[in-house]
C-alpha cells in the first residue's frame, strides 16, 4: 500500500539513418559500445550478487552473452558496412529483426526474452549516443507505476523506497518480475488496462496472493489490509527471530553461520539477517576507497564504526587480500601478468610494510581491546609465510604495550587456507596457528589452474569441489584432534548440496553474505 | 561432418539462459556448429540464433559439428542438453 509514482516513459529513442564518412571508427564505436555494456551489465551483477539467488542472478551472465553474441557483433558490422550508416541505427535494426522473430514464435517465455533484447539494444544506443538512461529517483517511499520498467533501472534505484511495482506490459516469467520477487518488493505485471487511470501520488493496494490491484481503496479497505500487513510483518518477524536464535539440526549438531562483509551496510545486514558473527571481514574498503596510503587512527575509526553495527559478536577480520589487479593511486605497483599468483595480500603488505601492513595490524590490535577480534591471515603458502605474520603481529603486541597502549590479549590468528601447499600437509599449521577458514573460491582456482575472473575456463572451477570437500575433511579432522576450529567462507559455504556434508563432518562455522542467512538455517533446522 | 538427433528435456527449451550455456561451450570449440530444427538452422555459437529458432520443451533438434575437434564438440554439448544445461 501507498502512493503511486509514475514513472514517465522511457523517453524514446531517435534514430535517424545518416551517412557517415568512415565505417572502420564506426565498427570501433560499436565494438566499444559492446565491451561498455558488457562491463555496465557485469557492475550491475556485482550490484546484485547479495540480493540474487545463483539461478536469479544468471540473468545477467545471459545478457553478457548476449552483448557477447557473435552473430549480432557480425551482422552489425555488416550492416554498417553495406550500408555506410551509422552504428546505432544498425544496432536497431539487427536487434529489431531478432525481437521480432521471438515475438513471432508466440511463447509468453521467448516474447519476454525479446524485452531482453530491447533493453539490451537500448542500452547500446544510449552508449552510442553518449546519452544516459533516465534514472528512478524517488525520495518518499512509493509504488512505481510504468508501462514497462527495464531490469538495469530496477537495479539501479534505491529499493528500500520502492513499496511495489506495477507495469503495463510484461508477464511472470519477466525478468523484472523475478527480480523484484527476489528483492522482496510486490509486484504486479501485465495491468494493461487499469495503468492508464492511476494518477501520480493516488493511493494504491497491491495484493500479490489474489494477484489484485486496488486503486484509491475506501477507509474499508485501507483498515483490512493494514491488519493484514502487519499479519504478514509479524510472521515473517518470526522467521527472522528464529534466525536471530544458534540453530542446531534435529539430531543436535551445532554450527556457527557468519556472515560476510566489506562494509557498514554489510554489518547492518549482518545483524538483521541472524548472523551468529562476522566470519570474513574485507578489509580492502579502506585501501580501495582511500587517496593515500590509510594510517593506523583511520584504519581505527573505519572499522570501529562498522564493529559499532554489530558489536558482541566474533569478528573474524582478514588482513588485506588485494593486488596488482586493484591499482591505487598512491601506490607504484606494478603491472603483473597474473595479478592473483603475484605479489599480492600479506606479499604486498610486507613489501611496503611501514605503510600498508603496519598501521592496520595495529589498529586491529587496538580494536581489540574492544572487540572479539579474529585476525585472519589471507595467502599464506609456506611454513615460512606463516612464521613471518605471527611473530610479525606478537612483535606489534608488544611494542605497543611499550609504548604504554595495553593490549590485554593478544587476539587469535588464523590462516585463510586458499593456497593448495597448505590443505594437503595442514599438519604444522594445525599445531601453530589458532584457527582455520577455507577460502573455496581462491582454493578452486589454484587447483584447477583456472582463472576466477577469465569466464572461458569457469566450467573448472565447479569440478574441483568434490577434492575440495576431501581436502577440508582430512584438514577438519587433524584440526579437531588438536582442538582447533575450522570454518568455510568461499561459494561452498552457502552451497545447499553441500550442507550435509559440512554437518557430517562437524565444521565449526560457515560464512556467507548476509541476506542467505535465514534460509540456510532454516535448512539447518529441518536437517536431521 | 558429424550429427546428432537429441530432445531436449529442459522444461522450457531454448530460453535466454539455456541458449547463452550452449552458445558458450559450443565457442569453446574451433568447428563449426549448426542447430537444425523445424526446417531451420541456427548457429550455434549464438545465444541470439538459438533463441529465435524457437525450441521448446520435448522438442527434437539435429546438432552439426564441422571441424578438427567435431567428436569432442559434439560430445560435450549433447552431455549439456542431457545434464539439461547444468554445468
Amino acid at each position: 500500500m501507498g502512493p503511486a509514482f509514475l514513472l514517465n516513459e522511457n523517453s524514446s529513442l531517435r534514430i535517424v539513418k545518416s551517412k557517415i564518412s568512415s565505417v572502420k571508427s564506426e565498427i570501433n564505436q560499436f565494438k566499444k559500445a559492446l565491451s561498455i555494456a558488457q562491463d555496465k551489465t557485469l557492475d550491475l551483477k556485482q550490484k546484485m550478487i547479495n540480493f540474487l539467488s545463483k539461478e536469479e542472478i544468471k540473468i545477467y551472465d545471459a545478457h553478457v552473452e548476449i552483448l557477447k553474441d557473435p552473430e549480432l557483433e557480425g551482422k552489425t558490422i555488416d550492416f554498417i558496412k553495406s550500408n555506410s550508416c551509422n552504428a546505432d541505427y544498425a544496432v536497431h535494426e539487427v536487434t529489431a529483426e531478432y525481437t521480432e522473430i521471438l515475438n513471432e514464435i508466440g511463447d509468453p517465455y521467448i516474447s519476454a526474452r525479446a524485452d531482453d533484447i530491447v533493453m539490451l539494444s537500448r542500452m547500446l544506443i544510449l552508449i552510442l549516443q553518449k546519452k544516459v538512461e533516465n534514472k528512478i529517483n524517488l525520495n518518499t517511499p512509493s509504488i512505481i507505476v510504468a508501462d514497462s520498467i527495464t531490469t538495469n533501472q530496477l537495479s539501479s534505484i534505491d529499493t528500500n523506497l520502492v513499496l511495489g511495482i506495477i507495469t503495463s506490459h510484461g508477464g511472470p516469467t519477466d525478468h523484472v518480475a523475478i527480480l523484484s520477487k527476489a528483492l522482496g518488493i510486490p509486484s504486479l505485471v501485465g495491468l494493461a488496462k487499469s495503468i492508464s487511470k492511476i494518477k501520480a501520488g493516488s493511493l494504491l493496494i497491491i495484493d500479490c496472493a489474489k494477484a489484485q490491484l486496488i486503486l484509491n481503496p475506501s477507509l474499508f479497505y485501507i483498515k483490512k489490509y493494514d491488519l493484514l500487513m502487519l499479519k504478514e510483518k509479524h510472521e515473517s518477524s518470526i522467521q527472522l527471530k528464529k534466525s536471530q536464535n544458534n540453530v542446531t539440526t534435529k539430531s543436535g549438531t551445532s554450527i556457527e553461520i557468519n556472515a560476510n562483509i566489506g562494509s557498514l551496510n554489510d554489518a547492518k545486514k549482518a545483524k538483521s539477517f541472524g548472523a551468529d558473527g562476522i566470519g570474513l571481514f574485507r578489509t580492502e574498503l579502506c585501501f580501495l576507497d582511500s587517496e593515500k596510503f590509510p594510517d593506523e587512527n583511520m584504519h581505527y575509526s573505519i572499522y570501529e564504526s562498522i564493529l559499532k553495527e554489530f558489536p558482541k559478536v566474533k569478528h573474524t577480520i582478514r588482513l588485506l587480500d588485494f593486488g596488482s589487479d586493484k591499482p591505487l593511486s598512491y601506490l607504484n605497483n606494478i603491472k603483473e601478468e597474473n595479478p592473483a599468483l603475484g605479489s599480492r595480500a600479506l606479499r604486498l603488505g610486507f613489501k611496503h610494510y611501514d605503510n600498508l601492513l603496519k598501521p592496520q595490524i595495529r589498529a586491529l590490535l587496538r580494536l581489540s581491546n574492544l572487540f572479539n577480534i579474529h585476525i585472519l591471515c589471507p595467502m599464506i603458502a609456506s611454513e615460512e609465510d606463516w612464521i613471518q605474520i605471527k611473530e610479525t603481529i606478537i612483535l606489534e603486541f608488544n611494542q605497543l604495550n611499550n609504548e604504554g597502549v595495553r593490549i590485554d590479549y593478544l587476539p587469535r590468528i588464523g590462516i585463510m587456507v586458499e593456497i593448495p601447499n597448505v590443505a594437503f600437509r595442514p599438519e604444522f599449521y594445525i599445531k601453530n596457528a589458532d584457527f582455520f577458514s577455507f577460502g573455496t573460491n581462491d582454493l578452486a582456482q589454484f587447483l584447477m589452474a583456472a582463472d576466477r575472473t577469465n569466464e572461458s575456463v569457469s566450467n573448472y572451477l565447479s569440478q574441483s569441489k568434490e577434492s575440495i570437500l576431501i581436502l577440508i575433511k582430512n584438514f577438519t579432522e587433524l584440526a579437531h584432534k588438536e582442538g582447533k576450529e575450522v570454518g568455510v567462507c568461499g561459494e561452498l559455504a552457502s552451497d545447499d548440496k553441500c550442507l550435509s556434508y559440512f554437518l557430517d563432518i562437524n565444521i565449526n562455522s560457515l560464512s556467507m553474505p548476509p541476506s542467505l542467512i535465514p534460509k540456510i538455517k532454516n535448512e539447518i533446522r529441518n536437517t536431521i | 561432418m558429424i550429427e546428432k538427433i537429441i530432445k531436449i528435456k529442459d522444461e522450457i527449451g531454448f530460453h535466454a539462459r539455456t541458449s547463452s550455456l550452449f552458445a558458450k561451450q559450443a565457442s569453446a570449440f574451433q568447428s563449426e556448429i549448426f542447430i537444425e530444427f523445424n526446417h531451420k538452422k541456427g548457429n550455434g555459437k549464438s545465444t541470439l540464433s538459438l533463441m529465435t529458432l524457437g525450441v521448446k520443451s520435448q522438442d527434437v533438434i539435429k546438432i552439426c559439428a564441422n571441424g578438427i575437434d567435431e567428436i569432442k564438440a559434439l560430445k560435450t554439448l549433447e552431455e549439456l542438453i542431457k545434464n539439461n544445461f547444468k554445468t
